[in-house]
């Protein structure tokens, strides 16, 4: 393992990642690689874990049978595990066609794709169940959460499927799940938050309000950020096709600082709102989006 | 008002349409780009396509006034203005032609010229850049006045001349000056009394002077156009001869009412005085019979307002004795012998001997020889040619005696091919050639007489020497050459009314005289030379050390020219009228007359319309008035449009970093 640890650092890296094929090995690979970082870190886990052993009994499974301890004991021991909460976490995904933003990287909705992926993993891991909800202007497609063992499958199925598209309507959408999810669990919403700031934060304040927690990674490019270009362009909206004709020089300050602003006040509104929030550019590593996760796992503890 | 100092320069504003050819260019090449959301950028209000266009309009805008205003401002607009803050004061540039020729000398024209000129002046600033140029038949001066004092002592300094007036040299001088300049506003005043004779040739310069940018300004001085003055003289007998009265007339133009003196002066002492009632009338003047040699004198008259032209100086030669020894047969020279023999007083010593005597007489004693069909063969031939090579002359008349394939190549190089030429009918003169001496006196009348002369007979002469008359079919009829130092005439005809008409012709006795003077090298003929001419003399030899002394007794070198067989002297810059005294080292004095221009003293000036046929876009000295009366100055906006592009330029700087 040790071996290991530096060459799975590099599955935090989306860049890397991207490179990889098959979202099972992604999602394993960035867990892995942010489990093996965390033996160094404050954080010492959650997971499953190993409570006892005690004797065997007609039905116990012949699989929870620990055969090391059989073998110097010459006694069956079944192993006994630490039974989690019955956590229900749902994974919603914009996929709206801003999503499919990534003019110099992997684009947003990839990025979101290997993060969900290896939440997925790391949720199902640890026995919660994971649901998955794909919107753009509506909810396109819905997985009910489960912690059944074949589920990441089907979440993996589902994510390598998912192509970026259409407009986006956050607070409709996020609206209609508030009516979905019956059972308070944890909210993960994806998304480039590129909508209507009040309503949005007023949808997730609902969730709140059902005692839902809420996490919301913020998900943008690093061009959305710096707006780094400077000859004059005529810029198309991935989602309505709208066009406009923009000196970048001109309009770089103003912009970036509004960008900044709505950041902040997501961010800020969210906080006041009890919403975990993670803004993350494309560009940052895989970990940053776990640990806020762990974060908010340990305070559901 | 507005002009452009640099006009071509405008053809620059083309460049003006190369931003927005980039503009177009780079309007096209904007590429499109999909992006996330674009909702931001449509909550910035001046980040929408409509601010942008604006913004790339406006930079298009001025970026067109930059260049628009840079090229503007190098082709130097000037503006008509009180102003004076938009820039520097555009200088304007004038010459003025001040007229110093003779004609300007009549009372008060001068000061009424100058006081033009200061008027003009006046309304020039200090700015401006004023050429003074004074001129008569050449520029007699110039120079760029800056301020009145400087004027006032340049004109203090000035008269007015003698010479003629010739307006083209000035004007030239005026045109070169002022194309150098880079001004917007150039001008020529012409301040004279425009005398016609003066302005003959200035249309070569003047028709251009528009089209370059140059506009004339007349200031013509009225003055009275009555003039005495003497337009010649003659004297009687054409040939002075010592020792016999001579008659004057001095040929004196009134356009005055009334009786105008004259008066004769010789050697300084008044020969005699008389009054001239009509202007037609002659006046004549007997002098008592002069010694031969050189005099001199003049005429005198007075009362008019132009004093100028009031003398007229005149010279003439009276030779002394020549001897002529005319060899022939008496019955054959007679007309000639006749001519050569005017009576008693006659300077000519005629001496007639037949053929046969030739040998014995002592030819040193004569300054003449005539061979009158005479063979030249034998010892005739011989004593010629040592008449010749000791510088006299000889006038050879051919006739019966010279016979065809004889007598070729007879006298040294002169090769003489002949045959008699005899017609049913006659030739008439078709040719002379006025530039030979002897025949250079005759004016209309004479020649007329000789071109009517009837020619029956003569030889067919074909040589080297210069042929001075042909008749119609291009036959010499006289013929003239030089061998040694000698003179030699050859008439292929005899003097005889079988062969000519020309014995009793009016003109054949002043012919006969002409070539026996000129031939006989004892007649110095004295040209009349008029002031701004120069002063030629010619002599067959050189004269040692030889000087001119002026009317004012000035000494002056002449300039010796040697040409062929004679040595001229000249004298140039002659600019006073009176008797030049031409002293050699040999003691001889020669007194050379000079004239004012009779065409100057002739006052016929033009009018202000017939001006406009010579400059066709001259204007009245009262536009000058007018002109700079609006107390507005021409400022030039150079430094203004400078300004105004660099404001442009701030300005793109600015929105562009928007």
């Amino acid at each position: 393992m040790r071996r290991l640890d530096r060459s799975y650092l590099h599955y935090l890296d989306p860049k890397f990642i991207s490179q990889l094929k098959g979202l099972d090995l992604i999602a394993r690979m960035v867990v892995e690689g942010f489990l093996v970082g965390l033996h160094k870190s404050p954080y010492h886990g959650f997971s499953v874990e190993f409570a006892e052993h005690r004797e065997y009994e007609p039905g116990d499974g012949l699989r929870y049978v620990d055969w090391k301890v059989f073998g110097k004991t010459d006694r069956y021991y079944v192993k006994v595990f630490e039974e989690e909460t019955n956590l229900k976490a749902y994974l919603i995904v914009d996929r709206s066609g801003s999503m499919g933003f990534g003019p110099e990287g992997i684009s947003k909705l990839e990025y979101v794709k290997y993060l969900a992926s290896a939440l997925s993993f790391l949720l199902l891991r640890q026995k919660d169940a994971v649901g998955l909800l794909l919107f753009s202007k509506k909810l396109d497609s819905y997985i009910a959460p489960s912690s059944r063992k074949n589920h990441l499958n089907i979440l993996l199925r589902e994510l390598n499927k998912l192509e970026p598209g259409g407009e986006t309507s956050l607070s409709t959408v996020l609206f209609e799940l508030a009516e979905k999810i019956k059972r308070r669990g944890l909210i993960i919403l994806f998304s480039d938050l590129l909508d209507d700031y009040k309503s949005t934060v007023k949808a997730l304040k609902i969730f709140r309000h059902k005692k839902n927690e809420v996490l919301v990674f913020h998900i943008l490019d690093p061009t959305e950020v710096v707006f780094p270009y400077s000859k004059d362009m005529l810029f198309r909206d991935m989602e309505t096709n709208e066009k406009i004709t923009v000196d970048p020089k001109s309009i770089r300050k103003e912009y970036c600082e509004k960008m900044n602003n709505l950041i902040k006040s997501y961010k800020r509104d969210f906080r006041n709102n009890s919403i975990d929030y993670q803004f993350l550019r494309t560009d940052t590593a895989y970990d940053r989006a776990l640990l806020s996760y762990l974060s908010k796992r340990r305070k559901m503890k | 008002m507005l002009h452009i100092l640099h006009p071509f320069y405008l053809f620059g504003l083309l460049l003006a349409v190369i931003p927005l050819i980039l503009h177009l260019l780079g309007r096209r090449r904007i590429r499109e780009k999909p992006f996330s959301s674009i909702y931001l950028l449509k909550e910035m209000k001046k980040s929408t396509s409509v601010w942008l266009r604006i913004r790339e309009l406006l930079l298009l805008l001025l970026r067109i006034l930059f260049i628009t205003f840079i090229i503007i401002a190098f082709s130097h607009p000037l503006v008509e203005s009180p102003l004076s803050f938009l820039g520097k004061e555009a200088p304007r540039d004038v010459a003025i032609l001040l007229d110093v020729s003779m004609s300007m000398g009549m009372e008060g024209v001068f000061e009424k010229a100058k006081n033009e000129v200061l008027r003009v002046f006046k309304t020039y600033n200090s700015s401006d850049r004023i050429l003074l140029i004074a001129f008569s038949d050449r520029v007699e001066g110039i120079e760029e006045i800056s301020d009145r004092t400087e004027l006032i002592v340049f004109l203090n300094n000035l008269k007015v001349t003698y010479r003629a007036t010739d307006l083209l040299p000035a004007l030239g001088e005026a045109e070169k000056s002022l194309l150098q300049k880079e001004g917007f506003s150039k001008r020529v005043y012409i301040v004279s009394d425009f005398q016609k004779s003066g302005l003959k040739n200035v249309q070569s310069v003047s028709e251009g002077l528009g089209k370059k940018g140059i506009d004339v300004y007349a200031f013509p001085i009225e003055r009275d156009e009555k003039n005495l003055f003497f337009s010649g003289y003659r004297i009687e007998p054409p040939f002075p001869l010592s020792g016999i009265r001579l008659k004057l007339f001095p040929e004196l133009i009134s356009r005055e009412e009334g009786q105008n003196p004259i008066e004769l002066f010789m050697n300084g002492v008044m020969k005699g005085a008389k009054k001239q009632t009509a202007s037609r009338a002659k006046t004549v003047f007997e002098i008592e019979p002069l010694e031969a040699g050189y005099r001199s004198g003049f005429f005198r008259t007075g009362g008019d307002a132009l004093a100028m032209d009031n003398s007229y100086y005149f010279s003439f030669y009276i030779p002394e004795n020549l001897n002529v020894l005319l060899v022939g047969k008496t019955n054959e020279y007679y007309y000639l012998a006749n001519a050569l023999s005017p009576g008693l007083n006659s300077p000519i010593k005629l001496k007639t001997i037949a053929p046969e005597e030739f040998s014995r007489v002592n030819l040193g004693d004569y300054d003449l020889l005539i061979l009158y069909n005479t063979k030249l063969n034998g010892s005739v031939k011989v004593r010629s040619m040592d008449f010749l090579a000791n510088g006299g002359s000889v006038l050879i008349v051919m006739g019966n005696a010279f016979k065809s394939e004889i007598n070729k190549d007879v006298l040294g190089g002169i090769h003489i091919e002949r045959k008699m030429y005899t017609e049913k009918g006659f030739f008439r003169v078709k040719m002379v050639d006025v530039g030979f001496e002897p025949l250079s006196d005759f004016r209309d009348k004479g020649l007329k007489n000789l071109y009517d002369t009837k020619f029956f007979r003569y030889f067919r002469i074909e040589s080297n020497m210069r042929e001075v008359i042909k008749c119609k079919n291009g036959d010499p009829l006289m013929l003239t050459g030089n061998i040694n130092k000698g003179k030699i005439v050859l008439l292929p005809f005899s003097i005889d009314p079988e062969w000519t008409q020309l014995p009793i012709k009016a003109i054949f006795v002043p012919l006969i005289y002409k070539l026996t003077f000129y031939l006989a090298r004892k007649q110095e003929r004295i040209p009349l030379f008029n002031v701004g001419a120069p002063i030629k003399l010619s002599f067959s030899k050189e004269v040692k050390e030889p000087l001119f002394i002026t009317p004012d007794n000035r000494k002056k070198s002449p300039i010796p020219l040697k040409r062929m067989d004679e040595v001229n002297y000249i004298l140039k810059d002659i600019d006073i009228p009176g008797i030049y005294r031409f002293v050699s080292q040999q003691g001889e004095t020669i007194p050379v007359a000079v004239n004012t221009n009779v065409k100057e003293s002739r006052l016929d000036a033009f009018s202000f319309e017939e001006l406009k046929t010579l400059f066709p876009d001259i204007k009245k000295s009262e536009e000058v008035k007018t002109f700079t009366s609006s107390g507005k100055k021409w400022v030039d906006l150079f430094l203004f449009f400078i300004v105004l592009s660099l404001m442009c330029l701030i300005a793109e700087l600015i929105l562009e970093n928007k």
